[in-house]
């Protein structure tokens, strides 16, 4: 199954009512839901977008319908459109999990559902697959052929190797267009002082941040025991480790670096949401997206 | 200098390397498996590593020195400032065993018993120990039982020491040194001390190869660790004098009610002053004999003869003893003796023509065996003609005589030879009648028939042979006459005719000749067939052949031969120390065996010469031992066990006998509380042990284990518990 129809068929039939918003004023010309910085201007019709769920009846066109029987919503100038950027980390960490969905599959469905969510309601989404740098950008487009387009790249691309993700975040910033709503799906093990730094060059950039933490249950409670080879998804040499030791200065060092995340999140502004590798998406979407907007 | 006490387990030093054999299998068996969080999980072990390493390191030292600790404690190491000393000096704890032959001749003394005297000796050595020093109390009278475990407490010791009482065992000094030597292995203190305390009586000392294997036993043992050997043995204030009943014995096997007997009473005399004005009393339950007065000449005894008239059948218990002795050795003035009194005894004669008085093939016989011909004396005759015999004829009887019979009919072999069997007693006697040929193939029959030898001549020898007067030693010639005056009594009884005899080879049965001619035929031979028994005579005894009945001696010898053939041997009744009592006949339910302390003795099912019987355990107490049989009427059969000749003729074992049978032992010979104290209070311990403290140590290791162990726990439930799911 295609991961467009795959997304359709788990996440996007169970979604329902689901708006992505920005925190902060973007400035689009686009006609969007969201809050513009061009102040001022009167109240111009722009055009017409098909229904969705969720939208404001009284937008409704109702000549068109009488016309055509297609519900159209009528657009105006003053409502600006979003520009995203889904940046998913597609290091060899994240080819972590069970057969059935890795990590990068979770992230996957995460990033395609979003980006779905995003072109329903008129915004534009834009996709950066980062391993060990940008491997693939593709900008924004709010078309549902470019939709595609976008979930065929994120479904063919394979776990990479060795990827620290500051240098590659340092590296997007530079390439993402100004102001617009960046969302990141990593599992951020990395040094966090390198992620704060990233993550500081992004707000730079006047991006909205939110980040999604993807993570596998063993990576929360370490269940090693004896003594043990691991071999790293991401070509590494092999490491040997005594489990049991190991555990508790693992779990030490987890909290550690957990805690650290939740401040530079705190610092830059950037809400974090935690999703595990096998949870039911439609409703971790709900959690970040209605529960928490 | 340190030295170790218990090399013996050295071998669990082994141990110690547990910890490091458990974790190098740990480490060998790694398992392989994907992990996604690599270079954080890297950056984790880097930053951990010194307290990784300190983590794993320090658990190891730490088992390991605890598994160390125990291992050397149990090796018992010892600082000493030297090793050099004499012998028998005290390196360390003391683990004492003291051995006491309290047996029956232990209570010998007039005033105060030898092992009164044993016992200060003892408790004089308990003195010398200290706390810690361990105490086995080994007693040759419970010998039989599991060894005891050692005493802890020397209060306790000497508690056990003050209530020894002599009893009634019999005396082996060999079984209680070996009891002693084996006893070291249930002891851990290093410095040994085996005290041999006995009452210098002399009997079951005699053995020597038995010392020296003890000896070398001993050598082996104190190879490995500082031991030492006394023996204490209580001097001797007065002369040894005793008394004792040695022997009572009726003067025959089968004593018919009513008709006197005598019984022999022998009387030893041991020591230097004679005794005087002791006499010598017997009783049978209500029958009190008149006393005897007894005339002991030094270094003799003396034997008495009482006249006995038992009245009613069955078991009688006769009582014998002594009065107005004051001797040593009070236990042996008094002897017990049981037997049994037979009240008829059925006797089948066959013949092949039933004759009336000495008429007949059997009538000297008959007339041997029940001169008045009334029927009313011991033997119960009844006569039978061969072709008559059925199974109803041979119930009750105990033994069957066939005379001179010229065949058998087939029934009548077959029922003899069941009957034989089961435990009756078979005469043939052989005459003019017999046909060889017959009795090869019918009673003989290669060795499998009853018959034990077959008859194939006929001799007349010229001159005429008589019985041989040798070797007359079979329990059937009962008479005192034929060991006494034989030749004499057979110098005119002349054999005229007589079968030679052959004995099939394939017999496994086997025959023995009772009594022989003068030319070394035989004339009596007797063969045990399954419970009974067969005796053949080589000639009639009607006259024909010979004139053996015309003999004066032809009475006696045939009435020995047929109670000898119908007796059935039972247990013995009158026992030594350590015999079990058996019994073969029925048993009825509710009967029990009464011991001499009133305590009831247990039978079990066990076997007797083969036989199914019921038996005890080994006796070891002295008295009378009733058993009593719950059956209509009421019947009480009485055994009895007393003291043996070794121990109430033993006299005193020398001083150069005591020391050549403890030569190899190195022993010091004390008599003398004094002499103990002296012998033992001045060796003190030199040394000081150290698996106390390393016992300290391995508790210390335990506890640091826990700590470790504990916090590691703590802290990673602590982080399970924070991380965030």
């Amino acid at each position: 199954m295609k991961l467009s129809e795959q997304v359709m068929a788990e996440v996007m039939e169970r979604l329902g009512r689901v708006g992505i918003a920005s925190r902060h004023a973007v400035g689009g010309l686009l006609q969007g839901r969201h809050r513009s910085l061009h102040k001022g201007l009167s109240l111009e019709f722009a055009g017409h977008r098909a229904y969705q769920p969720g939208d404001d009846l009284r937008r409704l066109d109702w000549n068109v319908y009488a016309r055509t029987d297609r519900l159209d919503v009528r657009l105006y100038e003053e409502e600006s459109r979003l520009t995203a950027t889904l940046v998913v980390d597609c290091s060899g960490s994240m080819a972590y999990g069970g057969e059935e969905r890795s990590k990068l599959d979770t992230a996957r469905m995460l990033a395609a559902s979003m980006a779905f969510l995003m072109v329903a309601q008129g915004d534009a989404v834009g996709l950066a697959l980062l391993d060990g740098g940008v491997r693939h950008f593709l900008p924004p487009t709010s078309t549902m052929g470019g939709v595609l387009n976008l979930i065929d790249r994120l479904s063919t691309v394979p776990p990479g190797n060795e990827a620290e993700l500051s240098p590659s975040l340092h590296q997007l910033s530079e390439r993402i267009p100004s102001r617009g709503l960046t969302i990141l799906i990593s599992d951020f093990l990395d040094d966090t002082n390198e992620l704060l730094g990233a993550f500081s060059h992004l707000r730079h950039r006047r991006q909205d941040l939110r980040l999604i933490q993807v993570r596998d249950r063993d990576e929360n409670t370490f269940p090693l025991h004896g003594t043990l080879k691991l071999q790293g998804l991401e070509a590494e040499e092999p490491l040997t480790i005594d489990g049991d030791r190991m555990k508790r200065f693992y779990l030490e060092n987890l909290k550690e670096h957990d805690q650290n995340l939740l401040d530079i999140c705190h610092k830059t502004s950037a809400p974090l949401h935690t999703v595990d590798r096998d949870e039911d998406l439609a409703r971790a979407l709900t959690r970040m997206f209605v529960e928490s907007p | 200098m340190i030295s170790l006490l218990n090399l013996a387990l050295a071998g669990g030093l082994a141990a110690a390397a547990l910890p490091t054999i458990v974790h190098l299998l740990k480490q060998r068996k790694v398992i392989e498996r994907d992990w996604s969080a690599m270079r954080f999980l890297k950056r984790v072990k880097v930053r951990h590593r010194r307290r990784l390493l300190v983590d794993k390191w320090l658990l190891l030292a730490i088992r390991t020195l605890l598994l160390l600790f125990l291992a050397l404690s149990m090796m018992r190491p010892m600082w000493r400032s030297t090793i050099e000393g004499p012998q028998h000096q005290r390196q360390g704890r003391v683990a004492a065993v003291l051995a006491v032959d309290d047996s029956f001749s232990s209570s010998m003394g007039r005033e105060s018993p030898a092992l009164e005297g044993m016992k200060k000796l003892l408790l004089a050595y308990l003195e010398t120990l200290s706390d810690g020093d361990e105490v086995s109390l080994l007693r040759l009278s419970q010998l039989s039982g599991s060894a005891p475990p050692p005493f802890m407490n020397l209060d306790a010791a000497k508690r056990a020491i003050r209530s020894l009482t002599a009893a009634p065992a019999q005396s082996d000094p060999q079984a209680l040194m070996g009891a002693a030597i084996a006893q070291f292995h249930r002891h851990i203190n290093p410095t040994r001390e085996l005290i041999f305390a006995h009452d210098g009586s002399r009997g079951g000392w005699d053995n020597l190869p038995r010392w020296r294997e003890l000896q070398s036993r001993w050598l082996n043992l104190s190879d490995e660790l500082p031991s030492q050997v006394a023996i204490f043995r209580p001097e001797r204030e007065k002369p040894y004098n005793n008394i004792s009943i040695r022997q009572v014995r009726a003067d025959r096997h089968f004593i018919v009610p009513g008709q006197p007997f005598q019984v022999e009473v022998n009387v030893a005399f041991e020591g230097d002053e004679l005794p005087s004005s002791v006499r010598c009393h017997l009783k049978s339950g209500d029958q009190k004999l008149q006393p005897q007065i007894l005339h002991p000449q030094r270094g003799s005894g003396e034997t008495l003869h009482f006249d006995l008239t038992l009245d009613d059948p069955g078991s009688h218990l006769i009582q014998v003893w002594l009065e107005g002795v004051k001797d040593d050795l009070s236990g042996d003035n008094r002897r017990m003796h049981t037997l049994h009194i037979n009240d008829r005894f059925p006797v089948l004669l066959i013949e092949d023509e039933v004759g009336e008085g000495l008429g007949g093939s059997l009538g000297f016989l008959a007339a041997a065996l029940d001169p008045t011909g009334e029927g009313d004396g011991f033997f119960d005759l009844q006569r039978l003609s061969h072709l008559d015999l059925s199974a109803s004829h041979l119930k009750g009887i105990r033994t069957v005589v066939l005379g001179d019979l010229p065949y058998l009919q087939p029934e009548a072999i077959t029922l003899l030879e069941n009957w034989v069997g089961s435990g009756g007693g078979l005469l043939v006697l052989n005459g003019p009648r017999s046909h060889p040929q017959h009795l090869e193939s019918h009673w003989v029959r290669g060795g499998d028939g009853f018959l034990p030898a077959l008859p194939v001549a006929m001799n007349e020898p010229q001159p005429f042979l008589r019985p041989s007067p040798s070797g007359l030693v079979h329990r059937a010639l009962l008479d005192p006459a034929f060991f006494e005056d034989g030749e004499n009594l057979l110098k005119s009884a002349w054999v005229r005719q007589f079968w030679t005899l052959k004995v099939p080879q394939r017999s496994s049965d086997k025959v023995n000749t009772v009594m022989q001619l003068e030319d070394g035929s035989p004339l009596l031979v007797e063969s045990p067939k399954a419970l009974g028994r067969v005796m053949q005579i080589v000639v009639p005894l009607n006259g024909e052949w010979s004139f053996l009945p015309r003999e004066g001696f032809f009475v006696p010898w045939v009435r020995g031969i047929i109670t000898h053939l119908g007796s059935r041997i039972l247990p013995e009744r009158n026992l030594q120390f350590g015999q079990h009592i058996a019994w073969v006949g029925p048993y009825p339910e509710g009967s029990r065996l009464v011991g001499p302390n009133g305590q009831e003795v247990e039978f079990k099912k066990g076997r007797w010469e083969g036989i199914r019987a019921l038996t005890t355990q080994r006796l070891l107490n002295y008295g009378t031992y009733c058993l009593e049989l719950a059956e209509e009427p009421h019947r009480t059969i009485f055994h009895t066990l007393n003291p043996g000749e070794e121990e109430s003729r033993s006299g005193l074992l020398r001083e150069e006998e005591e020391e050549e049978r403890f030569e190899g032992f190195k022993a010091q010979h004390l008599n003398t509380p004094q002499k103990v104290r002296e012998a033992f209070s001045g060796l003190q311990q030199n040394g000081l042990e150290l698996w106390p403290w390393l016992l300290v140590g391995c508790m210390a290791m335990l506890f640091l284990e826990t700590m470790v162990t504990g916090r590691q726990v703590r802290l990673e439930k602590k982080a399970s518990e924070q991380v965030t799911p």
